[in-house]
C-alpha cells in the first residue's frame, strides 16, 4: 500500500510540474524532460501465464503489466487454458450442432472443472470468409456455453474469434486442424 | 528486503533522526540519471527474484481482480487478465477490497505489519 500511495504522489507531482511548465513555455516546443534514473525490469509470470515487469527499488517495489505495444493486449505466452479441444469430433461438420460424444465430453468437463467462472472461445481455420468464420465460431462458443450452463456452471463470456487467433499455420492440413478448436479459460482462485 | 535491512533502517532512523543513508544493506545513495533506481532482483539479505505464480488475488473497487505480492518492504501488484481474450477478470463473488490466498512471497524476510483502517473506498457507478 505504501508503494501505491507513493506512486500516486509521484504522479500528482508530475502533473503539477507539467502544468507549471506549460504556462511558462506555451509558445515553444516541449523541452526534453529530465532523465532521473534507470530501472532494470525483471519478469514475473502469474498463475494464468500472463507476464508483468517488476523491480525492487530498495524500499519500494514497482510492477507493470506487460502489454503488446501494437495491440495493447496483455502478454500471456503460456496460456493457462483449462480446456482446448479440437472441434472436428465435438461438432458436426460446418455446424454449431454438437455431436453426442461432444455433448457428453463437455458435460463431464464442466461438472468436474470446479471454477467460479468460465470464458469460452471459438476458433476456426482460415477456409471460408472471415465473417463466416466469426459467425460459426460464435455459434459454437454459444453451444458450448449452453452445455456449461445446463450443468450449473457460470459462463462469464463467450466469444467467437473465427480465424483471427491461429495457434498454427493455416498452410498445412495439420496446422488448420490445430486451429479448429474451442478454448475454455477457467477463472479459479 | 529482510530483517537486517529493517534493523539498519531503525538504527539509522534513531541515530540520524530519520535520515536514510547508503549504509542500508542492499540500497545505495541516489546519484542522478545514471542511477539504477530499481532492479529485477531483491538486493537484500534474501537476494533473489520473484517466484512465478502463487500471488494473492485482490478485488478492486470495480470488482475486478488483481495480483498482490508482499515481498517484505516492497509490495507489487498487477492486473489479472484472461490469457486468451486479454479481458480483465471481474465478478461479484466477494465484496470490493477482499483479498484471497496468501499475499506474502515466502522470501519477505519480516513479519508483516499492516496499515489498519484509514479511509473507506467509495465507488460511484
Amino acid at each position: 500500500m505504501q508503494s501505491v500511495s507513493k506512486a500516486v504522489r509521484i504522479l500528482a507531482c508530475g502533473v503539477a510540474v507539467a502544468v507549471g511548465l506549460g504556462s511558462v513555455t506555451s509558445a515553444v516546443a516541449q523541452s526534453a524532460p529530465e532523465v532521473t534514473g534507470q530501472i532494470e525490469w525483471g519478469l514475473w509470470i502469474d498463475d494464468d501465464g500472463c507476464q508483468h515487469w517488476w523491480a525492487d527499488g530498495g524500499l519500494e517495489g514497482y510492477m507493470l503489466d506487460r502489454v503488446n505495444p501494437e495491440t495493447g493486449r496483455p502478454v500471456c505466452l503460456r496460456k493457462n487454458t483449462c480446456l482446448s479441444e479440437n472441434t472436428d469430433t465435438m461438432f458436426h461438420t460446418d455446424s454449431a450442432r454438437l455431436t453426442a460424444s461432444g455433448q457428453a465430453r463437455l458435460q463431464q468437463f464442466f461438472q468436474g472443472a470446479g471454477a467460479f467462472g468460465y470464458a469460452i472461445y471459438g476458433h476456426t481455420d482460415s477456409r471460408a470468409s472471415d465473417e463466416y468464420n466469426i459467425r460459426l465460431s460464435d455459434r459454437r462458443a454459444a453451444a458450448v456455453a449452453g452445455v456449461a450452463r445446463s450443468v450449473g456452471a457460470v459462463v462469464q463470456r463467450e466469444i467467437g474469434y473465427g480465424e483471427r487467433q491461429p495457434i498454427a499455420s493455416n498452410n498445412s492440413a495439420d496446422g488448420m486442424a490445430r486451429n479448429r478448436r474451442v478454448e475454455v479459460v477457467c477463472y479459479s482462485y | 528486503m529482510n530483517m537486517m535491512k529493517i534493523t539498519a533502517l531503525l538504527a539509522t532512523g534513531f541515530a540520524l533522526s530519520g535520515c536514510i543513508t547508503e549504509t542500508f544493506e542492499g540500497a545505495e545513495r541516489y546519484r542522478g540519471a545514471e542511477s539504477i533506481i530499481a532492479t529485477g532482483q531483491d538486493q537484500g539479505g534474501d537476494t533473489g527474484v520473484l517466484t512465478n505464480g502463487g500471488a494473492a488475488i485482490a478485488y478492486d473497487p470495480d470488482g475486478c481482480q488483481g495480483w498482490i505480492l508482499d515481498d517484505g518492504l516492497e509490495g507489487y501488484s498487477g492486473r489479472r487478465f484472461d490469457p486468451v481474450s486479454g479481458l480483465p477478470v471481474c465478478n461479484s463473488a466477494y465484496p470490493p477490497g477482499t483479498v484471497l490466498r496468501n499475499y506474502q512471497t515466502g522470501s519477505e524476510g519480516i513479519r508483516d505489519r499492516v496499515s489498519g483502517p484509514g479511509i473507506r473506498t467509495v465507488v460511484n457507478q
